[in-house]
């Protein structure tokens, strides 16, 4: 696992994850080692297969050839299947190598976050593609690895609902000046979870426009809230901000009601004066006028119990709104 | 019985006793380290190049009265020049930490008439007239055997190193005999160094400054030394006991879950799994109960993933209900049964082979399953692949029957060679075709595939009703009939592609022997004795009890007598009110008499330890049949 | 629920955008007695399925012996009906190594408050990630009527003619008494939209969700439960935004207790016999560590395991 700076720290709250994905790819890899074995057509290899798999104990006690005749059954192998079976192994066990470094994404400065993450999760995709490969010959359906037919990348969205729950966390180091998320929100689904390290100055509630009642959104500058958001079962993303950024957190589980599951922690102190990533400043305060609509807590005497169990959240909203209104220059925005 | 204060003056030169095996015990109340000090110079002579087979001598208590005959706790070593298969007959040579614990082993005939003893010399002259007493009533009690008593300062020595003798007496114990046997102190030290690898280094030190302090006291004050020549393997060797092997056998054959509720002498199995296992990615699942147990390792690998559970005879019994619904769902499952002495409770720590009829015969009902029996600790590590691999072949439960004497003995064997091969494949979720049902049974072999959870298409409900090939329920006759034929017949499959068993000596001849398990050993031995002195013995021995290996009644009849030796109980003919149509036989007579219709005899004890070779040899003259060449 | 321990080989991309429909998960002609509460929860559970799109290969129905247990034969998921009792560490070995699969368990009263009492504790103590269902029909029906640990005491029955010797066990507070207990509800066949409701709520949580339900046996039982299905006053509703929440009600059942099923005190308090039958949901947690996960380790894959071996081997070597 790369450990350096921040990106490994990081990684290392998402060991579980990793781990699971990995074990994923490792019990397919095993499954299609066993699957290659069974493709043997001669009574010959297969006895040899048999007396490898009974052990020691049994030789000269079980007749290897009987066994393999009576018990093992025998497909009817086309080599060209195999051909795609053996393509599938090669891509498997690479993933399986390198299946941490899947979830590591670097965004060159002035690269695309958009790309380098639909390029990381095509990788991702490629065992999924090669499994579906698997799943063809297995049915019977294989129409041969052939010229240049390898196992490609599988672009996100033709991945299917179970694959979009499988998949590890993307872990992406990045500059601020290239913070420009919105256009990610097609990829948080099923349990997809992104992680932007942000270097350097960005805008100061650039994942705003993602809150989603169902996506875990969480803007922090120490980490903090990490867990919660490794621990949801949803999709999700997180951006590590300078201090200068806003932070806060939208817990899907917090509530049916925006404002109880978005808590604000921290605001600016200076409102955005000139364009960062593309955004103007008036786009800038726009993304945040939007968190503090959502976290607004609706005025109502009906609402009043259950808004104070949702006291700290309201109160952030509030600071938020009378922070926003006191710095508000219409002329800025021209 | 002679008695003799160690020789004062240092001997320059001492006799050498040269032999080709030599048998050693060490004895102490438990916590003074005669197990550690056995099982060390046993792993040393293991790696000089000795056969060597240890066997544990343990208290039925965990603190039972210290200088009591019930607290004796050490290790019986028996080394060799060539590979040696049992725990042998008598001790030649003692070292015991009190006159107690010796008498123990005395009464129980453990020790040879000629033993030597290296005894602890304080308690003759002990301030406590008790203890003076005990002493002076045990010698008299010794009176008649001729041991060769050496007393041994042993505390005093220890006292010039450590404060508390009895932390370090059995550091010393293995000097003398390490200097006694010219075992290497280099290796030594590194076992020590092993042993006491999560300690304070200081630990280290005192217990190799005691181990020489053991060395030089023997070089100083012993008349002789005994040599068993060694002949360094020139294969690869690893030595560990049954559990042991049982488990890393688990782990090699790919079983994901092994779930297991603590019951002697099964557990130390589960011991040493719970400590590595994760490793690999498996886990030990503690149930509540037996029956949660098996119950756990039946859903695991009801849904494709390989599971075991192991146990001893009253476990064994718990699961019964269990077992015979793994048979009528035809879910794989295997169940290691580490005998004890029974019934009930019986002889928790202690070796029997009283399980065998239970394992083939205890549940309700028809339940046709495989059984079947490792012989050695090396066949302990081999058989859970093969068992696993029947288990899935055959959609059947495999039960294992190891015993205590396994369980807890140590034997050199050659590494084995693991491969890829043995480790489970991992289930096979592609969709079901359409037609194909959950018990499609071969109608000549009874063998159907399996269909697993997660499988498209192949959704069933299992069932421990009688069922037909869609498991759906059915109490007509002919349902019923079919369910059991079709169970039953995997068997007789399985049992053609068995091949027969290998005679231990001539084919033909007067007395054949036959048995199973643990006793392996000690039977070959005795009848490789009994061969030297003219006798026509031959012995066999079964790995598979349920079904037979085949071919038996062709080798029995080559035989004038068929005897099987057995440690499980039967009547001795000779007892009042016994006749040859009431006796109880034992487990395995009565299996054979009932597969060849041969009239198997049989010799059995229930010792609560290990057959001796000799008792087994005594036992062939015994039952040598009339007439036999001589 | 956890898709982890599974092979990319186990989806199959054909199944897996379909959408599934209530006869996806019908099966056999339920066999049980006209009138027997079981084929309510049958057509409560088959809505749930539906409702929740799991899919009939991943999901698997586990059950014991008794009425209640042929449950599985009258659904086209897996399943697996084993034996008297046991059917909690069937599921338990499942769910440990198959975390992906829907695990559901079906029991009658006998089978868990009885023969199978010890696995019930120890079950709600593991907390594996699995529904349990409880049809409490107070009765032993399919060996015909024998007198069951919930009884009520004075019930006669072929076991106990001259009425039940021993007041019933209370199977709430029992659960509620173990360490871990993690979603403890009750709800009752006769009201088709809370039994719905109450199944919802203990599917979707996260943990060992236990519910008893009270069911009509028409046969041996049925004046332990009628008396409230006539008098509606005599079942008390536990609402709460964290229960279950069943509008339709409103208008049958005018008791209602408020009750957060967060304070296991007064959980404990509500399941004491008080006159009152109680429905919704006592208790839920789900901060309890679930087992599966607890025990969760990393594949290893065939050449791993191999050098794992060796090194193992190492230690014993000569």
């Amino acid at each position: 696992m790369p450990s350096e700076g921040r990106v490994g720290q990081i990684l290392e709250r998402f060991r579980a994850p990793l781990g699971a994905f990995r074990s994923v790819l490792v019990t397919t890899t095993d499954e299609l080692r066993a699957m290659l074995l069974t493709r043997q057509s001669t009574l010959g290899g297969r006895a040899a297969r048999a007396a490898g798999e009974l052990g020691p104990l049994a030789a000269g006690r079980i007749d290897p050839e009987r066994f393999a005749a009576l018990v093992i059954d025998h497909h009817e192998t086309d080599p060209a299947g195999t051909e795609v079976l053996q393509l599938a192994l090669g891509v498997l066990t690479d993933l399986v190598e390198r299946s941490e470094r899947l979830s590591l994404v670097e965004v060159p400065a002035g690269g695309s976050l958009y790309e380098a993450t639909a390029r990381a999760l095509g990788e991702i995709g490629r065992a999924f593609n090669a499994a579906r490969a698997i799943i063809e010959v297995r049915a019977g359906r294989s129409r041969g690895a052939g010229a240049g037919s390898g196992i490609d990348p599988l672009p996100f969205a033709r991945w299917t609902k179970s694959e979009r729950r499988l998949t590890p966390p993307l872990v992406v180091a990045m500059q601020g000046a290239d913070l420009r998320p919105a256009a990610l929100a097609e990829f948080l689904d099923g349990r997809v979870k992104i992680v932007l390290v942000v270097e350097g100055e960005c805008a100061p509630a650039p994942l705003a426009r993602l809150v989603a009642p169902g996506t875990y959104v969480l803007q922090t500058a120490d980490e903090t809230g990490l867990d919660r958001f490794a621990a949801w079962e949803g999709p999700g993303i997180a951006a590590l901000v300078p201090e200068s950024a806003a932070r806060f957190e939208h817990n899907p589980a917090g509530g049916a009601a925006s404002w109880e599951r978005l808590t604000i922690t921290h605001v600016p102190d200076k409102l955005p004066r000139r364009t960062i990533a593309g955004l103007s400043a008036a786009q800038q305060a726009e993304e945040l006028e939007l968190l503090r609509s959502l976290a607004a807590r609706p005025s109502g005497a009906e609402l009043a119990g259950a808004a104070a169990a949702a006291g700290g959240a309201s109160d952030s909203a509030d600071k938020l709104a009378a922070w926003l209104l006191s710095r508000v220059d219409l002329s800025d925005l021209g | 019985m002679t008695m003799a204060p160690a020789p004062s003056a240092p001997r320059p030169e001492p006799s050498l006793l040269r032999v080709d095996e030599h048998t050693v015990e060490i004895v102490s109340d438990p916590g003074e380290g005669a197990q550690k000090c056995g099982q060390i110079f046993g792993r040393v002579s293991a790696k000089m190049g000795n056969g060597v087979w240890t066997v544990e001598i343990i208290p039925a208590e965990i603190q039972p009265p210290a200088r009591t005959p019930s607290s004796a706790s050490g290790n019986r070593i028996r080394i060799g020049t060539k590979p040696i298969t049992n725990w042998g007959d008598a001790a030649n040579l003692v070292v015991a930490f009190n006159e107690q614990v010796l008498l123990h082993r005395h009464r129980l005939g453990a020790l040879a008439k000629d033993a030597v003893i290296l005894i602890e010399n304080r308690w003759a002259t002990h301030d406590d007239p008790d203890i003076c007493k005990a002493w002076g009533d045990a010698m008299e009690e010794f009176g008649t055997a001729s041991y060769r008593f050496i007393e041994v300062p042993m505390e005093e020595e220890c006292l010039t190193v450590i404060d508390n003798p009895r932390r370090g007496k059995n550091m010393f114990a293995l000097g003398m005999l390490a200097r006694i046997y010219s075992r290497d102190l280099e290796k030594i030290r590194g076992l020590i160094a092993q042993e006491f690898r999560k300690k304070a280094p200081a630990l280290y030190d005192q217990n190799v400054a005691l181990l020489e302090r053991g060395w030089r006291w023997a070089e100083e004050h012993l008349d002789f030394r005994i040599d068993v020549p060694a002949v360094e393997s020139t294969r690869p060797m690893v030595v560990m006991n049954g559990n042991q092997a049982l488990a890393i056998g688990a782990i090699a054959s790919g079983m994901e879950l092994c779930a297991m509720y603590p019951i002697t002498p099964a557990t130390s199995a589960s011991h040493f799994l719970s400590d590595i296992f994760d490793k690999f990615g498996g886990v030990v699942h503690q149930a509540e109960d037996e029956i949660a147990a098996i119950g756990v390792a039946l859903g695991s690998s009801f849904a494709g993933k390989v599971a075991f559970t192991i146990t001893s005879g009253p476990g064994l019994a718990l699961k019964t209900e269990f077992i015979g619904l793994a048979v009528m769902t035809e879910t794989p499952l295997v169940i290691v049964d580490v005998q004890r002495g029974g019934p009930s409770t019986g002889l928790p720590t202690k070796v029997e082979q009283g399980d065998l009829l239970a394992a083939i015969y205890g549940q309700p009902g028809d339940a046709p399953h495989v059984v079947l029996a490792p012989a050695t600790m090396e066949e302990c590590l081999l058989c859970m692949t093969t068992a696993r691999r029947i288990a899935e072949a055959f959609r059947c439960v495999v039960i294992v029957l190891s015993d205590a004497n396994l369980a807890t003995g140590v034997q050199p064997f050659p590494r084995p060679e693991m491969s890829e091969a043995w480790l489970a494949q991992p289930p096979d979720l592609a969709p079901v075709r359409e037609g194909v049902r959950p018990y499609d049974w071969d109608p000549q072999r009874g063998i159907s595939p399996r269909v697993v959870p997660g499988q498209p298409g192949g959704m069933f409900t299992a069932t421990g009703l009688s069922h037909d090939e869609w498991s759906h329920v059915g109490y007509t006759p002919d349902v019923h009939e079919r369910g059991c034929q079709m169970r039953s017949r995997k068997l007789a499959v399985f049992q053609q592609m068995l091949k027969p068993p290998a005679v231990n000596g001539d084919p033909t001849g007067d007395l054949l022997v036959v048995g199973w398990g643990s006793t392996l050993g000690a039977i070959e031995e005795a009848v490789e004795r009994a061969r030297q002195v003219g006798l026509s013995v031959s012995s066999l021995h079964l790995r598979f009890l349920s079904p037979l290996e085949p071919g038996l009644k062709e080798i029995f009849q080559r035989f004038r007598k068929v005897m099987t030796v057995e440690i499980n109980y039967s009547d001795d003919p000779n007892d009042p009110f016994v006749t040859p149509e009431n006796r109880r036989r034992g487990q395995l007579c009565w299996l054979l008499r009932a597969q060849t219709l041969v009239d198997v005899d049989c010799w059995t004890r229930v010792p609560g330890e290990p057959l001796r070779p000799g008792q087994i040899l005594q036992a062939i003259h015994e039952s040598m049949p009339q007439g036999a060449s001589r | 629920m956890s898709d982890a321990c599974c092979s990319l080989l186990s989806a199959a991309p054909e199944s897996e955008e379909r959408e599934w429909t209530l006869s996806d998960y019908e099966s056999a002609l339920a066999r049980w007695c006209p009138g027997c509460g079981d084929h309510a929860i049958l057509t409560a559970v088959q809505r749930l399925l539906e409702a929740e799109q799991l899919p009939p290969e991943q999901t698997m129905f586990v059950s014991g012996i008794g009425c209640a247990s042929r449950f599985p034969h009258y659904l086209s998921t897996y399943g697996f009906h084993g034996i008297h009792g046991r059917a909690l560490p069937i599921a338990t070995g499942m769910k440990l190594r198959r975390p992906d699969l829907n695990v559901f368990v079906v029991m009658g009263d006998g089978d868990c408050c009885s023969i199978g009492a010890a696995h019930w504790i120890h079950a709600i103590r593991y907390n594996p990630d699995m529904v349990a269902l409880m049809l409490d029909n107070g009765v032993y029906g399919l060996t015909k009527n024998q007198t069951s640990p919930t009884s009520p005491k004075g019930m006669p029955s072929n076991t106990q003619p001259r009425g039940a010797f021993l007041p019933p066990m209370n199977p709430i507070s029992t659960t509620l008494g173990v360490t871990n207990a993690s979603f403890v509800a009750q709800t009752g066949d006769w009201l088709p939209a809370h039994l719905y409701a109450t199944l919802q709520a203990a599917f979707r949580h996260h943990g060992f969700s236990f519910v008893r339900i009270l069911q009509r046996c028409p046969q041996y039982t049925t004046a332990i439960y009628d008396v409230a299905v006539r008098d509606p006053n005599l079942v008390e509703l536990m609402v709460h935004p964290d229960g279950v929440v069943v509008p339709e009600l409103d208008r049958i059942i005018k008791n209602k207790v408020p009750h957060d099923p967060a304070d296991l005190d007064e959980a404990r308090r509500l399941a004491e016999p008080d006159g009152k039958i109680r429905l919704g949901v006592f208790y839920r947690n789900e901060t309890h560590p679930v087992y599966e996960e607890t025990r969760a380790v990393p594949a290893r894959s065939a050449s791993e395991k191999l050098a794992l071996l060796g090194a193992e081997l190492d230690r014993y070597a000569v």
